[in-house]
């Protein structure tokens, strides 16, 4: 039986040694050791129902994978995730800000020195390529949120 | 297929129901429900010693009666017109 301990150990090693992994391992170290139980009482050697139980038991690699998009991936994708759609957040803001900044300026600009002609549409109608081109990109990010959730 | 069962009885209950011929691998049942626990579709809880070591119980939730009664319902639809294609057959 102790080769089904150490077996697990081995398989698992790569993992830290976290209440929830000492579980797992736990849990599959019990099941093994039952099924080579049920094989040695059918009147398997030892050695036998151990090696048997291990490999009827299948690849641990799968519930490894599974483990660790539960206890791993929601914390560091999701971080991901959120960062991206700050910052699309944050340049729609700093876009209409800015924007805003100029087109006054240049507003001003015209009605002070120039005030008989209205020029300042012109450039605006270019300066506003970046609010809206930020709030596509904004769009995209709230997007792409609710298809994750 | 009620009552809280562990993992390795669950295993063997399957291989019963079906007379041997559905054999769950272990492995692939713990991946599944370490994916529904995910899902908060079943919970898990460590149940009274016995055999030396403390075992561990999965019982279904709410939502995962309610998912099951809906994915039964898509399962039967399925069946069912997959059994009027099969008729020419």
């Amino acid at each position: 039986m102790q080769k089904i301990r150490t077996y697990v150990e081995e398989q698992f090693a790569d993992l830290p040694e976290t209440e929830q992994v000492v579980t797992l391992k736990e849990e599959i170290k019990d099941s093994m050791e039952e099924k080579a139980a049920d094989f040695m009482r059918d009147g398997k050697m030892e050695e036998d129902a151990v090696n048997k139980a291990i490999v009827d038991f299948g690849n641990l690699a799968e519930i490894k994978k599974e483990f660790m998009l539960q206890h791993t991936s929601p914390e560091t994708p999701n971080k991901k995730k959120k960062q991206k759609e700050d910052m699309s957040t944050l340049n729609l803001g700093f876009s209409i800000c800015g924007s805003a900044l100029v087109i006054a300026l240049l507003v001003f600009v015209n009605m002070y020195y120039t005030p008989s002609e209205i020029w300042f549409v012109y450039p605006t109608f270019g300066i506003l390529w970046w609010p809206v081109s930020m709030t596509f990109v904004w769009l995209k990010a709230r997007k792409r949120k609710v298809l994750h959730r | 297929m009620d009552g809280d069962k562990y993992g390795y009885q669950i295993s063997k209950d399957i291989a019963a129901w079906t007379h041997d011929v559905f054999q769950i691998k272990e492995a692939t049942l713990y991946a599944v429900f370490q994916r529904l626990e995910r899902r908060e579709l079943i919970e898990s809880y460590q149940g009274e010693k016995s055999h030396g070591g403390k075992r561990k119980y999965y019982t279904i939730t709410i939502l995962g009666k309610a998912y099951l009664h809906e994915a039964a319902k898509e399962w039967k639809e399925a069946k069912q017109l997959i059994d009027v294609f099969m008729e020419g057959v």
